[in-house]
């Protein structure tokens, strides 16, 4: 199997552990992955300039049909924007305007490139398949979990039909099951992160993570999630929020494939911990036990 | 007061040709968006009812007053239980564009086009970084992407 | 001797046709004596003008170009009958539904192809007489709740033989479900009782319960219904209703009665006002242990009964099969997998169960519930999961349980979620006071879904629109106003009746504003919420005038069948063909040829178009009518491709006189030609079509039926000859149509335009070999 990895702007400058983990685990079960020269997806512009972003989506689409492996995204957001560039970019009228900005830009055209694009996770779930992950699991873990599977990862449903379910997902609890982890169910699973609105009304965007870190306080050894502007808010933030509200989260925020990295029993040094912000060290040594 | 005679027509005419207007008109003020929306728990300033609606009344001037359209995290519930079909982050996203025309964004945003063009990518990335990537055994990365840059920047 | 009469009606014809021009280029067309135009042909000055001409120009024949003739087709025909003009020999060409309110540019060139077919088939046309057949006296009512039991009773009371078919077990449906009834909290099974205790004892309604309708042949005024008899495994007279039987019965079931909240047995009573009055064994459940067998002391349960197959002769049959509540599946936001989320008629059998009996309620996990909400518009105006139109009973259903249940337990908080309140029936206003005086609360605004908390009780979240507040509540119960929608095998039923569904796929109206109780099929009419959500009382009137309907029908015990049934011309060397094609039975070969049954036959035509000998004609659809009303369209060949559309009457017509009331356009490039069925068509007539100038023909006929078969078949073999003869295949295109998508017909028909004329008009030497 291999995948061409699309890795998108956030995680390359500042969540590189969702990247070396998913790299190794991927070695682990046999998954090829390669690197060709994408760029920013053009989530990020999409409200000011939706033309400019979505040509810089077809620039990546068109890149990515060289090649016949299919696109595996690690983040949710460029995940969707790729996906949903490519079903716009099927009407007539929003093709030409974007090969208008193409045009007076890098002089490429977009001629109908659609190349398969998938979230890290969904192929996991979906195309490696659980039971396959499960006979690879060496050291099963016995911690209880809360999953965040976020906004885009699901939604909107016409983008991601056949897989799992816009309402009540539940692929990333099913992918944390085979790790031998307990996946709880909480209240407010579904609720957004509130990370896309961080460049626009901090204050708006702070209370949106802190609901959920309110909710799981106490009742989880940690909460695994697969975006990484979700990852920024919820672990990096964590500390600012624990100061700003006076309270003590302490929940370590993994990346799936850093959770699944354990189960198969890989060196935690790889999985790249040493950049979660929110201490692990307990829970790590819960899991070595 | 606001004067209904006096609503854009020009603005409603671009809307319903950037929309296909009539998503738009089929909202019939459920709530059903409001009451799944996760910003509007946290911020009472924004919702998006109330927004469909002063954009179907062509109310530009309310529409686009301060941050009330960029208050949307685009999470899509939204859009999955409208019983209308009204898809409001779609409407969002076409309002903000016409703001992000005349100016009226939020001044963080509009950076990104900027940082964009200069950088190719939303978060730069210095050398220490790229030497970072080789200790941890990640492959190299293009440091500056042209094509972004030159979209970024094309006018 | 010919007279045309065009109809401005008012503008809606004017207003895109030039209704003089028309005229103008048909007056002078062979065989035409007069052509005239007037404003509203159908008003009295309009019929008096055609009267007139037949009187002054010595007319022997009509074509009148206005509306549908699936509008006031009969009345023109009753006035020129009146004149002295056989009724057959009348075209009524449709300006309107198919062309004044479909095309802009056009419109005139095309109303004139149009008169002009109209007028060279009427000269093909020969004076027919109806024939004049007995009718049977019986009449079938399907479903028994409150519209199916007050249709029995008001024909059996006016002296019908009525058989009644439910599917379940007892008659009584939704009504003997309620509690009490809006907006006067009458008590439900009390004024429903009575009736169905009369049914019961009316020796001319024959009980068919535990039913089902499983085919219909025949026709109108004599129709062959065969039905299901589900064995009941308890003699109904001999039941003494003691319930011992019951007592020992070990296999426990969910009870469709009390809508799943509370269990029955394996054999049980439906409910205590059942009607037949006795229990009934639920044979997919029954374990065969026998102990009822043993226990029951009148002999009545034998569990070897069997199901049976039956067939009733009726002239006339009535659907009343009323609805569900939406599959649960639609609603999964708010829920109701959660044993603390309902439905409405769950609530009905808790007022009538516990609350009635004086206690109170409570939560699964035991403690009193104190606080409830009601969710409206659960499923219902929402064609994104649910369905698209108002249920139109729950706002008012919701107000009367709010108050039933406010009388019961007065210290119940009570909450209504509403997006509109509509409380438009009689009294129904007051009724909605009544509620807000007794502090039911109304918040206006819908949730997105529910949440069970983990520590008991529904979270709704909503924001209250009319103070703009966004507001949180946490409830022991939820109630689901859920959308209705038509009870489990209504498509099915209706596809065995030959009738059809409408878009939201209730059963059809002939006509929604002068003719909303009968259906498309002569002498079937629908009632109650089978056509449509509606309460009680709307339910009432619909069966009543189902009822009055049946009675003009089968009057005086005589109908009048349609002439256009085939007759048999010419030689036959008894190849069969005909009587192997004929779906219902109708063809009889005898030692001179085939013999026609005229009631069962429905004159499609299949025969006349399988006979190779041209043994059959079909009068008035002759090959020299239609292809003389072809040659009419055809005559005035421009630069654009021509298409032809043969569509069937009963469905494709009327699917394209939906879509032009509904004022959708498609090119004018099409002509649609009415035909009984699509089965008259034969290769030949097909060919000549092309050969007459049509450059694509389109045929459109009822989807998934035996003509369907045949006009798939029939475009094949054209395909081939098309092919043979060095023409394209696609020009000619089969089109499977049922009403509820009328919307897309002008999208198929657009596209079929668009490839025909891609492929360009028929080269004139080619056409010339054809």
């Amino acid at each position: 199997m291999r995948y061409q990895l699309f890795l998108g702007c956030t995680i390359p400058a500042r969540q590189s552990n969702y990247e070396q983990s998913a790299r190794k685990v991927s070695e682990a079960l046999g998954i090829e992955l390669t690197d060709p020269e994408f760029g920013c997806c053009g989530f990020p512009i999409e409200p000011v300039d939706e033309a400019k972003a979505l040509a810089m989506a077809a620039v990546n689409l068109k890149k990515a049909a060289e090649d016949e492996a299919p696109v595996v995204a690690l983040c949710s957001a460029c995940g969707e924007m790729l996906a949903k560039a490519e079903k716009l970019l099927g009407d007539e009228e929003t093709a030409k305007k974007v090969n208008t900005v193409l045009a007076k830009s890098t002089g490429a055209t977009y001629e109908g490139e659609k190349p398969q694009v998938l979230h890290f996770a969904r192929m996991l779930h979906q195309v490696y398949g659980l039971d396959k992950i499960r006979e690879k699991v060496k050291r099963p873990l016995g911690v209880k979990v809360a999953t965040h599977p976020g906004c885009h990862y699901v939604r909107p449903k016409d983008l991601f039909a056949g897989f799992d379910d816009p309402e009540f997902p539940r692929s990333l609890d099913e992918l944390v099951g085979v790790t031998g982890a307990e996946s709880v169910d909480y209240v407010g699973k579904t609720d957004c992160c509130g990370g896309s609105l961080l460049a626009v009304n901090e204050k708006v965007s702070k209370a949106m993570t802190r609901k959920k870190l309110d909710r799981l306080k106490g009742k989880v050894d940690a909460l695994v999630l697969i975006c990484p502007f979700c990852g920024i808010m919820y672990d990096k933030y964590q500390r600012l929020l624990e100061e700003e509200t006076q309270t003590q989260y302490g929940i370590p925020v993994l990346y799936y494939p850093q959770l699944l990295g354990l189960a198969l029993g890989l060196d935690p040094d790889e999985l790249g911990f040493d950049v979660n912000s929110v201490p692990v060290k307990q829970l790590l040594e819960k899991v070595m036990k | 007061m606001v004067d209904l005679s006096g609503s854009d027509t020009r603005f409603l005419r671009s809307l319903g040709k950037e929309l296909g207007a009539a998503d738009l008109s089929k909202c019939f003020q459920c709530g059903v968006c409001t009451a799944s929306c996760p910003v509007r728990e946290i911020e009472d300033r924004f919702n998006p009812r109330r927004i469909m609606k002063l954009a179907k009344l062509g109310l530009k001037d309310e529409v686009f007053k301060s941050d009330f359209i960029w208050l949307c995290s685009m999470c899509f519930m939204c859009h999955e239980r409208c019983p209308q079909d009204v898809k409001p982050p779609d409407v969002m996203t076409v309002l903000r564009n016409m703001a992000a025309k005349e100016g009226k964004a939020p001044p963080n945003l509009l950076k990104l086009v900027s940082v964009l063009a200069e950088n190719g990518r939303v978060y730069p990335i210095d050398d220490f970084t790229l030497e970072e990537r080789e200790d941890r055994g990640l492959p190299e990365l293009e440091q500056e992407p042209a094509f972004v840059k030159k979209i970024a920047e094309a006018k | 001797m010919t007279g045309v009469f065009i109809c401005r009606c008012g503008g809606n014809i004017s207003g895109t046709v030039k209704c003089e021009e028309v005229r103008d280029a048909v007056k002078d067309m062979e065989g035409v004596k007069t052509a005239q135009v007037t404003d509203f042909l159908c008003s009295k000055p309009g019929l008096q003008m055609i009267r007139n001409a037949i009187k002054g120009k010595k007319l022997d024949r009509v074509v009148v170009a206005c509306c549908s003739p699936h509008m006031h087709e009969k009345m023109f025909q009753n006035v020129i009958e009146e004149e002295g003009v056989n009724r057959y020999q009348m075209v009524h060409v449709n300006l309107r539904e198919h062309c004044s309110w479909i095309h802009d540019k056009g419109a005139t060139e095309k109303a004139v192809s149009l008169v002009k077919g109209g007028v060279k088939r009427a000269q093909a046309l020969e004076p027919l007489q109806s024939k004049e057949v007995e009718v049977n006296k019986g009449v079938m009512v399907v479903g028994g709740g409150v519209a199916g039991i007050t249709a029995a009773l008001q024909l059996s009371e006016a002296g019908y033989n009525v058989n009644l078919v439910e599917r379940r077990p007892s008659i009584g449906g939704r009504m003997a479900q309620l509690s009490k009834t809006f907006p006067t909290l009458d008590c439900s099974p009390c004024i429903l009782s009575p009736r169905m205790a009369e049914v019961g004892n009316t020796p001319n309604i024959t009980l068919y319960t535990n039913s089902e309708v499983k085919e219909l042949s025949g026709g109108p005024g004599n129709f062959r219904v065969k039905v299901a008899v589900r064995a009941r495994g308890v003699d109904a007279d001999k039941c003494l209703k003691c319930g011992r039987c019951s007592q020992v019965c070990p296999t426990e079931v969910p009870s469709e009665h009390e809508e799943g909240l509370y269990t029955r047995k394996a054999i049980y009573l439906p409910f205590p006002q059942a009607v037949p009055s006795s229990y009934v064994v639920d044979f997919e459940h029954c374990v065969g242990c026998q102990s009822c067998v043993n226990a029951c002391p009148a002999k009545a349960v034998n569990l070897d009964d069997q199901d049976k197959e039956i067939e009733v002769g009726v002239g006339s049959i009535v659907v009343a099969t009323g609805f569900d509540l939406i599959d649960q599946s639609h609603l999964k936001s708010y829920r109701p997998d959660h044993p603390q989320v309902i439905n409405a008629l769950q609530v009905e059998r808790l007022i009538e169960n516990e609350l009635t009996e004086g206690k109170v309620l409570n939560t699964p996990s035991g403690g009193r519930v104190k606080s409830l909400a009601y969710i409206l518009c659960a499923g219902s105006r929402d064609p994104h999961r649910g369905v698209s139109y108002c249920s139109s009973v729950c706002c008012p259903y919701t107000v009367k349980q709010a108050i039933l249940l406010k009388k019961f337990l007065p210290y119940l908080k009570i909450y209504i979620y509403y997006t509109d309140m509509r409380m438009t029936g009689r009294g129904f206003e007051d009724f909605y006071r009544e509620a807000r005086e007794k502090e039911i609360i109304f918040i206006h605004g819908k949730p997105g879904g529910l949440t069970p908390l983990p520590e008991g009780g529904v979270e709704i979240k909503v924001e209250d629109m009319d103070t703009g507040l966004l507001t949180r509540n946490v409830v022991d119960i939820a109630v689901l106003s859920s959308a209705m929608v038509p009870s489990k095998g209504t498509a099915e039923l209706a596809n065995r009746l030959g009738i059809a569904l409408g878009e939201d796929l209730f059963i059809a109206s002939k006509h929604v504003k002068l003719d909303p109780i009968s259906t498309l099929k002569e002498g079937i009419y629908a009632a109650g919420v089978a056509t449509g959500t509606k309460d009680i009382h709307d339910s009432v009137i619909d069966a009543r005038a189902a009822a009055s309907h049946v009675t003009n029908f089968l009057g005086e015990g005589k109908l009048n069948l349609s002439p256009f049934k085939p007759l048999h011309v010419g030689e036959c060397d008894h190849c069969g063909l005909c009587m192997e094609v004929c779906s219902r039975n109708a063809v009889k070969l005898e030692e001179g040829g085939p013999v026609i049954e005229l009631v069962s036959c429905n004159g499609c035509g299949a025969c006349v178009a399988a006979c190779e000998k041209g043994g059959l004609t079909l009068p008035n659809y002759t090959k020299k009518a239609l292809l003389g009303e072809v040659g009419g369209l055809l005559e005035d060949k421009g630069d654009e491709v021509a298409v032809v559309g043969f569509f069937d009457d009963n469905i494709s017509y009327t699917a394209a006189d939906n879509a032009g009331t509904a004022r959708l356009h498609y090119p004018t490039n099409v002509k649609i030609v009415r035909t009984p069925t699509t089965a008259i068509l034969d290769k030949d007539t097909v060919m000549k079509t092309y050969a007459l100038g049509a450059d694509g023909v389109m045929v459109s006929e009822v989807e998934e039926s035996h003509e369907a078969e045949l006009a798939h078949r029939l475009v094949e073999d054209v395909k081939k000859e098309l092919t043979d003869r060095g023409l394209e295949p696609e020009r000619i295109m089969f089109q499977p149509m049922v009403l509820p998508i009328f919307k897309v017909l002008p999208k198929f028909i657009t596209d079929f335009v668009e490839k025909v004329k891609g492929l360009g008009k028929i080269p004139e030497e080619k056409r010339k070999s054809l």
